[in-house]
């Protein structure tokens, strides 16, 4: 009975999230938001590529680096939109009390949200991965992936991406405005720290342990190694895939653990600071 | 370039000011002003009072140049808001109740400061003004805090003193004392009050959903609804207009069978429902009784459909009466729009 | 000079110098919004530095990512410091005190323009401290003189841009914002912020016909980097592309405030929140 509570509630916040991110604006504008980010980076991405073709000396690594940018939509919609929508609520729809307030509760109401993310991260992935395969030649050989690694892979991997999501909520929280420049901000710290684009082998060594303590880490090698059949990192490539799979286990469980208590302590904090219902007004 | 005024000109004028918004979905327009023709002459505080819906916030916003009439014509210091909207904006001040002006990073001093160079006010002038004014709403002690940590009614009186930076020559308050408690209130009143008295042909233009501050502010008042005048003329004269007669507020007991229907039937003259009071189970039901009309008559019929009188007293004419006299219904009814 | 002249430069000047102040102090009073805007936007551009690296490229291309990089920062604040600010503006109902406001918008836009230029030159300088200590960008001896008139008149053409951008908000809403955010990655590829703009071929060159971005990030990498960076244009011919797209923006920027202020009034929807 109050699994399906809380579901009804979950519908209602991601049919709301829907309003939000599509009903206001003009569709056309909303398909070409869509399509336009995503393609956009898989573009500069393989204009980087084609620039360095005949003088890059590793070229075979690009397959890698493309495929975890793909999937790096994900971190970037669900993550970013889940901070996006404590920001949005409180300055300037000024319902975060209300929510918070509510049966329902913010978690609830946050999870239902992130579900919209989801559906919008996967046709950013999928439009990639499409590009990338039919217009740049980003192909891997069907017989060579594990399947079950895989998608053991991608439920550990979104999984983390929702923890992270509640983890920049609880943060968006207890920030003012400068949550939005933080939450943009993180992502593109992720984006070098996790090693997207690049093995994180070539980070200076003092920062390595940071990267390799972040899940998109193992996520983005996971699936370079059980899709492609080959991953970025030296270090990593050490690893057998089981080996590689536990570790990417064991950070993403320790990593949800982590943003949970961060995101009850930021709660604690924004109710102590006051900042639930208070507009920056900047 | 800033002409100059011409001072025998009326501080605001309208004549047959329309505007209407396209309806949701093929829905008819809907009207909020449906014609209003008003003067208000220099040095005046002219009061616009009206239920919800009446169109007051949309007459001020043609007036401010925020919005374009449907039909008609609006002029302020002798200017047309739509032709001359820049001479409009150098003459004018805008307070709307309830809003949040300026950036929370800034302190009130700063947000006050930064207001008036909109204006154009010189530094040297605007600094010195900006302290009497803060003076006045009683926020000298907050000068140098930031506007978000500011409480609602300070936040709502740190708006009013914006105001007042440029030294407008026609101010415009929308709902100026919305969210201030009773002392600050009518602190605000008396200094508005006193700032028109004080400046040759200053005028302000006030609308209010507080009969009280109407009454005690205001030269001459337009009663507005549904987007029309439907009189204008001093407090004094608006209540003579419906003398005569007693005016009545029964206390009766909540919870009988009677509908208000019955009961103006019943009475013979419509009737408006007061405040509850939970305590007693009671509720007040005010009208008023016409010249000749006993009111010995009027409760002997209440009786008999079953209305159970507590208590009876009859009063002045007030404003309220005049309003509801005019209106047909109280400020605070649902029935307004 | 007439009287009436001198009044309504000053109104000007000072409307301007106040929009600016609330920029730059905005910008101090929040340090962890200081640090996060200093910081952030920096390190997508290592990740990118670092493919390079990963691909094993040549420096050069390392350098020609930091520049576009740097530029970035200008084009973010252009979207979200100019374009979108208007929103903010109107959601928090402050907008219609600036349209009754005496001064002109276009004072409140420069405003915005001159405290979001300073306030971006904190980014750009932890990515200038990133380009010489971490990544030993390796520049080409130049002329300071011709850095600057590349460089002013890059951001002349950028924030007149994000004039005109923000002109739109005052009729839309949602949709405009989306728009903003749309522009974020294509202008990065148009551009060519972290790639030659020459890879795109004839394509490059129409972006950079619409684009004031790609001329400038162009031109700067010629300056900088020299005949390692052959451009699309000379230099002179790139900074005369660029002062003509200011001055034909800032106009664009004026008609486009003026008429869509008068259509959102017409329509009722200047004031209007929550779109």
């Amino acid at each position: 009975m109050a699994m399906t509570g809380t579901f009804a509630r979950m519908r209602t916040a991601a049919w709301l999230g829907w309003q939000v991110e599509s009903n206001w604006a003009d569709p056309v504008i909303f398909f070409i938001y869509m399509i336009a980010r995503p393609l956009a980076v898989s573009l500069t991405l393989a204009a980087m590529y084609a620039a360095t073709r005949s003088t890059a000396t590793e070229g075979a690594a690009f397959a890698g680096f493309y495929v975890a940018n793909a999937f790096h939509a994900y971190v970037n919609t669900m993550v970013v939109g889940m901070g996006w929508a404590v920001f949005e609520e409180r300055e300037e729809f000024e319902t975060l009390k209300y929510v918070y307030v509510s049966p329902m509760g913010l978690v609830t109401y946050l999870a239902g949200r992130s579900f919209v993310r989801f559906v919008l991260g996967s046709i950013s992935a999928l439009l990639m991965l499409l590009v990338g395969w039919f217009a740049l030649g980003v192909r891997w050989e069907w017989s060579g992936v594990q399947p079950v690694f895989l998608a053991i892979t991608m439920v550990a991997g979104l999984g983390a991406t929702l923890s992270a999501g509640f983890l920049l909520s609880g943060v968006a929280m207890v920030l003012t405005r400068s949550a939005m420049t933080v939450l943009e901000g993180t992502m593109l710290g992720l984006y070098l720290m996790c090693g997207v684009i690049f093995p994180v082998d070539l980070l200076p060594v003092w920062l390595r342990p940071l990267s390799y303590a972040l899940p998109f880490t193992w996520w983005y090698e996971c699936i370079r190694r059980f899709l492609l059949g080959r991953g970025s990192s030296a270090y990593m490539n050490t690893l057998s895939d089981a080996q590689l799979l536990g570790a990417m286990l064991a950070v993403c469980a320790a990593f949800a653990v982590l943003s949970w208590l961060v995101y009850r302590a930021m709660d604690r904090l924004a109710r102590t600071l006051g900042r639930l219902d208070q507009t920056t007004m900047f | 370039m800033s002409r100059s005024p011409d001072s025998s000109t009326p501080a605001v004028e309208t004549r047959g000011l329309r505007r209407s918004y396209p309806g949701p979905r093929g829905a008819p327009e809907v009207v909020a002003l449906a014609g209003v023709d008003l003067r208000i002459e220099r040095g005046e505080v002219f009061g616009l009072l009206g239920p919800n819906g009446a169109g007051k916030t949309t007459c001020i916003k043609i007036l401010n140049t925020l919005l374009f009439p449907s039909g008609g014509e609006a002029r302020v210091a002798g200017f047309d808001v739509v032709r001359e909207a820049n001479e409009v904006r150098r003459r004018i001040g805008l307070v709307s109740g309830g809003e949040n002006s300026g950036y929370g990073i800034l302190t009130v001093r700063e947000c006050l400061w930064m207001f008036s160079q909109f204006y154009g006010v010189p530094s040297s002038v605007a600094w010195p003004r900006i302290d009497r004014l803060l003076e006045v709403t009683g926020l000298t002690p907050l000068a140098r805090t930031r506007i978000n940590r500011l409480s609602t009614g300070q936040r709502q009186k740190m708006n009013f003193a914006r105001g007042f930076v440029s030294e407008p020559e026609v101010l415009f308050l929308d709902e100026p004392t919305l969210g201030m408690d009773v002392n600050a209130a009518r602190m605000l009143r008396e200094f508005v009050l006193s700032w028109v008295r004080e400046r040759d042909g200053r005028t302000v233009l006030l609308t209010t959903h507080y009969m009280a501050e109407a009454d005690q502010m205001c030269d001459r008042i337009a009663i507005v609804d549904r987007g029309r005048v439907l009189a204008s003329d001093t407090p004094a004269a608006l209540r003579r207009s419906v003398q005569g007669g007693q005016h009545v507020e029964l206390e009766v007991r909540e919870g009988g069978a009677a509908e208000s229907g019955s009961i103006q039937a019943a009475v013979g003259v419509p009737v408006v429902w007061g405040a509850p009071h939970p305590e007693r189970g009671t509720r007040t039901l005010k009208f008023r009784l016409p010249e000749g009309g006993v009111l010995g008559d009027a409760l002997r019929a209440l009786e008999e459909i079953g209305v159970a009188v507590q208590g009876i007293s009859t009063r002045e004419t007030s404003l309220e009466d005049a309003f509801i006299h005019i209106v047909g219904r109280a400020l605070d009814d649902e029935g307004a729009e | 000079m007439s009287r009436a002249f001198a009044d309504d430069a000053a109104l000007f000047l000072r409307a301007a110098r106040a929009r600016a102040f609330v920029r730059i102090v905005g910008s101090f009073r929040e340090p962890n919004g200081l640090i996060a805007d200093a910081v952030f936007p920096n390190l997508g551009m290592c990740a990118f530095v670092m493919m390079y690296r990963a691909l094993g490229a040549p420096a050069y291309y390392e350098a020609l990512a930091v520049i576009g990089g740097i530029l970035t920062t200008y084009w973010v604040n252009v979207l979200w410091g100019m374009g979108a600010q208007f929103y903010w503006e109107k959601q928090a109902g402050q907008l219609q005190l600036y349209f009754a406001a005496p001064c002109s918008r276009m004072a409140i836009l420069c405003g915005m323009a001159v405290g979001g230029l300073l306030a971006s030159m904190l980014r750009s300088l932890v990515g200038v401290a990133l380009a010489v200590f971490v990544f030993h960008v390796q520049l080409e001896p130049f002329s300071p003189w011709q850095l600057f008139a590349v460089f002013m008149a890059t951001m002349a053409a950028l924030y007149t841009l994000g004039m005109i951008m923000a002109s739109l908000f005052l009729l839309y809403g949602r949709e405009a914002w989306h728009t903003c955010n749309a522009f974020m990655e294509p202008a990065f590829f148009l551009s060519g912020l972290y790639f030659p703009i020459r890879t795109l071929g004839a394509f490059g060159a129409v972006a950079a016909a619409i684009l004031p971005l790609t001329l400038g990030v162009d031109a700067l990498r010629q300056v900088l980097l020299g005949a390692r960076s052959p451009g699309l244009m000379s230099v002179r011919l790139e900074f005369l592309a660029l002062c003509g797209f200011a001055v034909l923006y800032f106009f664009v920027a004026r008609w486009s405030l003026r008429y869509l202020e008068n259509l959102s009034k017409q329509e009722g929807r200047l004031t209007q929140r929550w779109q």
